[in-house]
């Protein structure tokens, strides 16, 4: 057991384990950034977890307009789904529900290089109930949707990406406030990280859980009991003594070296006066392929 | 193996030279006494490449054509890749049944440019002549694919019978631009002549400049169509082609046409208010 700490945090010798997921990146554009983030923020609503909402999805960053394909402000989602065909589907939803809906928007695949594509706007072109019409500009395809606002444009496929979920760490402290103080630092100093997505509300769980339930055996998922610190005398705890709350920051990515990067931000900035440990959430190596070591990631090292 | 092929015209020419087999992908299979032995027509009578042009290089699928070229004919005809650059003007049918690569013209073409193209890039930064992109004689269809950007004028019927692709015009465009077009997309930035997007079933003008809409287009409204700003932004990318931001930001009226037709088209013309 190797010992490290920042600002007299120790940083446990531990892992995050991750899971394979698929990934796909779509570019909002609208005539100013209010609008473009407003359809973001709808488009990632209800998408905190696979276990309940079917896709995990977040902001990712905003993109100027210069950067962007029709030259307005515009904003990059991150959508997570366990498989392909979920993946084709949740876009579907959201994009027809969320964004479709939105005033001038627009939206583009934000993973142009990968070969795998997901034709979810070609999906999308029968709302134009045989008045769409589709455009190859340098060899894409988008779709021109009427609406009553004047047009939407939706590009034909998004590239899907062999993903990672649930990358995650954790901030024990000796009181809420702390725990709190320190998670929000860390979300601060991920925003923006590219090829990230902090799915949960502001990017913090409070409620992190586990896989199953001891007494209810037909949950897929229950209370993390072992870090829940009112729970400690009539459980099998891992919290040391002094843990009086515990928050978690749970990580998506396009691939794991984005969440190690993201990672190696976001703990440093979590040890904030009050928080004791930083510890993460496994499964002891056996369920996801993917681990992230708490201590190699701070010095640099990818997981 | 060299990083170019260079074809140089040995003398001005008296006669049309017809150099279908002149096209980047072919030469890029092919040794210099091979590529020398290619056959070329001086009028009815063929004659090996090596008598018309200086062969320099081999095996390479970027091919320099250097001289006067204003009576050489078909050159890159059918090529489906390498890059083809013409150091000047060229004749007739140049491009002619396009599928892949680029063709570079640094001077003017003449008639039947890029007819029948596929796929590839056509960049010409002089002017073209009349049936630019347009179908081979009694074809029922004109280019299915590809992109062809011309920086000056264009004669007639440029994009006639289109069934895909983008025609690019920066200068004028003569009569009958996009007219009997199937599909496919027509952006005019000078002044388009009579007769445009006539009997265009599924088509799009784009018109920066001047032009008479036919009386078979119904005005649907004016907006600001974001796939305007898509396409002249990615002109600008590609092919370093000005375009002022009042186009790519301006209001565009949309006239649907042709209604005598299946008046699935479009006319987009940009306001200058």
């Amino acid at each position: 057991m190797t010992t490290m700490q920042i600002n007299g945090v120790e940083i446990e010798d531990t892992f995050a384990e991750a899971f394979t997921m698929r990934g796909a990146r779509v570019v909002i554009t609208a005539a100013n950034a209010k609008w473009a983030r407003q359809a973001a923020v709808t488009m990632t609503g209800f998408a905190t977890s696979v276990i309940g909402c079917k896709v995990e999805a977040g902001i990712e960053r905003e993109i100027a307009a210069e950067d962007t394909p029709d030259g307005r402000p515009g904003i990059s989602v991150l959508m997570f789904t366990m498989d392909s065909a979920g993946l084709q589907q949740r876009l579907i939803e959201r994009i027809g529900q969320c964004v479709l809906t939105c005033p001038t928007t627009a939206i583009y695949d934000g993973l142009p290089q990968l070969p795998d594509r997901l034709p979810a706007g070609k999906a999308l072109r029968v709302f134009g109930d045989g008045f769409q019409a589709s455009k190859m500009i340098g060899g894409i395809r988008y779709w021109r949707l009427p609406v009553m606002e004047g047009e939407c444009l939706v590009e034909e496929t998004f590239g899907r990406a062999s993903a990672v979920g649930g990358g995650n760490f954790l901030i024990l402290a000796d009181n809420a406030a702390a725990a709190l103080a320190g998670a929000e630092a860390a979300v601060d100093a991920m925003a923006g990280a590219p090829g990230v997505a902090l799915p949960f509300p502001g990017g913090i769980v409070r409620s992190g859980s586990k896989v199953g339930a001891k007494r209810y055996k037909s949950l897929v998922a229950s209370t993390n009991d072992a870090f829940d610190p009112t729970l400690r005398p009539i459980t099998t705890t891992d919290l040391p003594d002094g843990i009086n709350s515990t928050m978690e920051i749970v990580l998506d990515g396009l691939d794991a070296d984005s969440i190690s990067a993201a990672m190696a931000k976001g703990i440093p900035a979590a040890c904030v006066k009050g928080v004791i440990r930083i510890s993460a959430g496994n499964y002891g190596g056996k369920l996801g392929p993917h681990h992230f070591y708490l201590q190699k990631i701070v010095r640099g090292k990818t997981a | 193996m060299s990083e170019t092929v260079t074809l140089t015209l040995r003398a001005p020419l008296a006669e049309v030279v017809g150099a279908e087999s002149i096209a980047a992908d072919r030469l890029a299979m092919l040794g210099n006494r091979e590529i020398a032995a290619l056959p070329v027509w001086v009028g009815t009578r063929r004659v090996p490449l090596g008598e018309i042009f200086k062969v320099d290089g081999e095996k390479a699928d970027r091919v320099r054509v250097a001289g006067d070229l204003a009576r050489v004919d078909g050159l890159g005809a059918g090529m489906g890749g390498g890059t083809l650059v013409i150091d000047g003007s060229a004749g007739r049918d140049i491009g002619v049944g396009l599928r892949g690569g680029t063709i570079d013209v640094r001077g003017d073409v003449g008639d039947g440019a890029g007819v029948a193209m596929a796929g590839g890039q056509l960049r010409i930064a002089g002017r073209a002549g009349d049936r630019l992109g347009a179908a081979l004689p009694g074809a029922s269809r004109g280019m299915v694919g590809g992109e062809i950007v011309v920086r000056g004028d264009v004669g007639r019927d440029a994009g006639h019978r289109a069934r895909r692709g983008l025609i690019v015009i920066g200068g004028n465009a003569g009569p009958g631009a996009a007219r009997d077009m199937i599909a496919g997309t027509v952006l005019v930035q000078g002044n388009a002549g009579p007769g445009a997007g006539a009997w265009s079933k599924r088509g799009s003008v784009i018109a920066l400049g001047a032009i008479t809409v036919p009386v078979t287009y119904s005005h649907a409204c004016t907006y600001r169509p974001t796939v305007v700003r898509v396409l002249l932004r990615y002109i600008r990318r590609q092919y370093a082609f000005p375009v002022d931001d009042r186009f790519v930001s301006g209001l565009y009226s949309r006239y649907v046409g042709d209604l005598a037709d299946v008046g699935r088209g479009e006319i987009l013309q940009w306001q200058t208010q």
